[in-house]
């Protein structure tokens, strides 16, 4: 069991997650909270995943957070003629000491934040060599088993129009990632502000926030970030509301709810929150900032729902408004006072 | 070890929330056992009260607190699993004061407890859940409901709120003392006399609501009707009698022998009906004279006449006696009018004795009749006639009849005659052509017509031409 965290270690934390979110905001201008997202997605250990139109921002995002984290960071294009040998390396036929051996050249995959751009492009194949390296930060390539380095993040994207061509992330490696983030358009006035402090072509020029060892102190820190029960049991029930039967947001148009890694990452997700406030331990708020990101893409509707306009987000909504922040009922000769906004 | 203020302050709040809370269960529980318990004691204290059962406030106060105690102990152990404790009176608290899980960090020992907020700042009120009086009040709204409607609103009873008869119906009554006094006077035979007073105990052992039913009112002024008839028969007989034997003993010198034999006459007939009558008179009453032939009492003796006229005298004042209130309590007088000249015959004199006689003035005679009587002399009845007259219709004497409504009249009622004839068109006419056709045939319409053929007939055609 990590030790308690200490309310200044926890303020010392949230003064470095501070520095590296600025950072970022200085790359990607009037998206605070998606960087606020990933930054929370990093610290949880989480895997992130990008949607939006081109030109939204979403690589330079990536590309910035590796500037900043100062960690490796490796690109890879999905194509529909990837394979999977072409992220995960490939053994190749060298002569060692006069004999002739297979040695492993690793691929893209080998380093600490991997961007997958536009990773819907490439084959399910392709696609799925992604899922152990994701789940367990390993890969197997020919019967041999490469450990990744620490810590491993995928950050990618996917662009939601143009999708001939395309093959859709299954179920099973969309629960890998920690986030699904919209990235929005920007307003009149960002759009003004980039236009004044970019030119177009140049890269901005960001500075390096933290080492590596700061953020391997960063990540354990999270980690000694304070669950109470209740707000587990909030998380708990959360996530069992998603499934169909179990809640009336469910109730109509699920056909799949949130895995048990849901819950896990819910809670990841809410320390890596709290800790970014300056706290060391979780609240009922937290969790709800972040259900929306966690939970929507792993809840699965039927057709009618899908017919009927409804999305996964309405679900979490309705869920979060359904759910009561603790499991001890108001009886009913009392009327519950009214929860501040 | 000193023990943090801020601890103490947040944690007491949220007791007191927890209290609230558990305390709303255990009503929630409770309420509905107390209106039932409640609504159950007042239907059964209703119920005792309307059956006249005597319901002490105390006890049934009692019955109902005891009852309340275990329907509270009840609710306790079913709420208890849904109580609220500290942890959640602390998540109460921060939920609603915005504090992020900061009472239940510190309560683990995560962080600092929260500084006291001042006053304004907190409104414990505002965070705890507050009561919903209709909950509050239901219990008490029972509560008022069950000592209102049981013990304080008068409700009527199974008895009509009347209290229950204890005084025997005035038949019975007049009964009972009529029979007293004739066992005192000794006048019937005790056997008879005891089957009056079984039939009157067999009255009285009926339930006392029984009392004053239809069939034991009726039974009782029937029983005392017939006593009241063969009192009347016995002093009427006893007068007769006696007013015989009085004038036979004083008057034997001035009678003749006509009259001699009508007063024996009279005096046979009414020891006979005294032998005879609805009740045995009893051996002291008759004397020897119980067992004389009414026949043989133109063999009696002055002195056995003497006799007699004391015994007659002497039962007739019996029967007065225990007739004492005839006349009264709006009943007839019964036997005032009969020879009511006659009652202080005994104490006549010779020339009164005869003019009584005379005047046929003795007890049984037409002068009795309706009408003759003195003040006392009942209502007096008519006597029916029983001839065989049957009711004259006046059947021989014709009458005419008219009827102004001919409608109304029997058809075989003559209204009148006349002479007529019958109306003929006597217009004379040329021949005219047989057998034309003015209507030619188009379809089949004009091979029937609805008023030529029978109804059978115009269905065929019908389902013919469809």
């Amino acid at each position: 069991m990590p030790e308690p965290l200490s309310e200044s270690d926890a303020a010392n934390a949230a003064s470095q997650i501070t520095a590296l979110t600025d950072a970022l905001n200085t790359i990607l201008f009037g998206q605070e909270e998606l960087v606020a997202l990933v930054v929370t997605g990093i610290l949880a250990r989480g895997h992130i995943l990008l949607e939006g139109l081109p030109g939204l921002g979403k690589t330079e995002l990536v590309k910035g957070l590796a500037k900043t984290l100062g960690i490796g960071t490796k690109r890879v294009q999905f194509t529909p003629d990837l394979l999977p040998g072409d992220i995960t390396g490939n053994p190749v036929l060298q002569e060692v000491d006069g004999q002739r051996q297979f040695i492993f050249q690793p691929g893209p995959l080998f380093t600490n934040l991997l961007l997958a751009d536009e990773i819907n492009r490439a084959s399910p194949k392709t696609q799925s060599a992604l899922l152990e390296a994701m789940q367990e930060r390993r890969a197997t390539v020919l019967g041999e088993t490469h450990t990744l380095p620490d810590p491993f993040f995928v950050l990618a994207t996917q662009n939601p129009i143009e999708l001939e061509g395309t093959y859709p992330l299954p179920e099973a490696q969309l629960d890998r990632f920690l986030f699904k983030l919209q990235v929005l358009r920007n307003d009149a006035a960002t759009l003004e502000k980039i236009v004044n402090g970019r030119e177009l072509g140049e890269e901005p020029q960001i500075g390096q926030v933290m080492d590596a060892d700061t953020l391997a102190n960063l990540l354990s820190t999270v980690r000694q970030v304070y669950l109470p029960p209740v707000v587990a049991s909030y998380i708990a029930r959360l996530v069992d509301g998603t499934h169909p039967g179990q809640s009336s947001s469910a109730g109509n148009g699920v056909k799949f709810g949130a895995s048990p890694r849901a819950a896990l990452s819910l809670a990841a997700a809410a320390k890596a929150r709290a800790l970014a406030a300056g706290r060391p331990h979780t609240s009922f708020e937290d969790v709800r900032s972040i259900a929306q990101p966690v939970l929507a893409h792993r809840i699965v509707l039927d057709y009618t729902a899908r017919i009927a306009g409804t999305t996964t987000a309405d679900v979490v909504t309705a869920l979060l408004a359904e759910v009561p922040a603790q499991d001890a009922a108001i009886p009913a000769t009392l009327k519950d006072a009214p929860t501040p906004a | 070890m000193e023990k943090d203020p801020s601890a103490t302050f947040w944690k007491n709040r949220a007791k007191r929330i927890a209290q609230r809370v558990n305390t709303g269960w255990w009503l929630q529980e409770f309420a509905p056992l107390a209106a039932g318990l409640l609504t159950m004691a007042a239907i059964a204290v209703w119920i005792a009260r309307y059956f006249g059962y005597a319901t002490p406030a105390p006890l049934a106060g009692t019955c109902i607190g005891f009852a309340l105690l275990l329907a509270a102990a009840f609710a306790w152990s079913r709420a208890r699993p849904r109580f609220w404790g500290e942890a959640q009176g602390l998540v109460q608290l921060e939920n609603h004061l915005a504090l992020r899980s900061s009472l239940t960090a510190s309560a683990a020992d995560r962080r600092a407890w929260p500084p006291i907020p001042s006053s304004e700042d907190l409104d414990l009120h505002a965070v705890a859940p507050t009561w919903k009086p209709a909950w509050l009040a239901a219990p008490l709204i029972a509560l008022a409901y069950c000592i209102l409607a049981v013990w304080l609103i008068p409700i009527a009873t199974s008895h009509g709120n009347r209290p229950l008869p204890t005084t025997p119906p005035q038949a019975q009554e007049e009964l009972a003392r009529l029979l007293d006094e004739l066992q005192e006077e000794e006048l019937i035979e005790p056997e008879a006399l005891e089957e009056f007073a079984e039939r009157l105990q067999a009255l009285r052992d009926q339930p006392e609501e029984e009392w004053y039913s239809h069939a034991a009112m009726e039974a009782a002024d029937s029983e005392r009707a017939r006593l009241e008839h063969a009192l009347e028969e016995i002093s009427t007989n006893a007068e007769k009698t006696g007013f015989a034997a009085t004038a036979l003993e004083r008057l034997s010198d001035q009678l003749t022998a006509a009259e001699r034999e009508a007063l024996f006459s009279d005096a046979a007939e009414g020891l006979k009906g005294l032998k005879a009558g609805d009740l045995p008179m009893s051996e002291k009453a008759l004397g020897e004279f119980r067992k004389i032939d009414p026949s043989q009492l133109r063999s009696l003796t002055p002195e056995q006449l003497a006799k007699m006229r004391k015994a007659m005298a002497k039962t007739a004042a019996a029967c007065k006696k225990c007739q004492g209130d005839n006349g009264k309590n709006g009943k007839s007088g019964k036997g005032s009018g009969k020879g009511s000249a006659l009652k202080n015959w005994a104490n006549m004199t010779d020339e009164e004795l005869l003019a009584a006689m005379n005047k046929g003035g003795a007890p049984g005679k037409p002068r009795s009749a309706p009408g003759n009587g003195g003040i006392k002399r009942g209502r007096g009845d008519a006597p029916i006639s029983l001839a065989n007259s049957e009711t004259d219709l006046d059947t021989n004497t014709p009458e005419g009849i008219a009827s102004a409504d001919p409608s109304a009249g029997d058809p075989t009622d003559l209204l009148g005659l006349g002479q007529g004839e019958h109306d003929l068109d006597k217009t004379p006419r040329a021949p005219t052509k047989a057998g034309a056709i003015s209507n030619k045939a188009r379809g089949g319409a004009t091979l029937y017509s609805e008023d030529n053929f029978l109804p059978d007939e115009q269905e065929v055609l019908r389902n013919y031409f469809k």
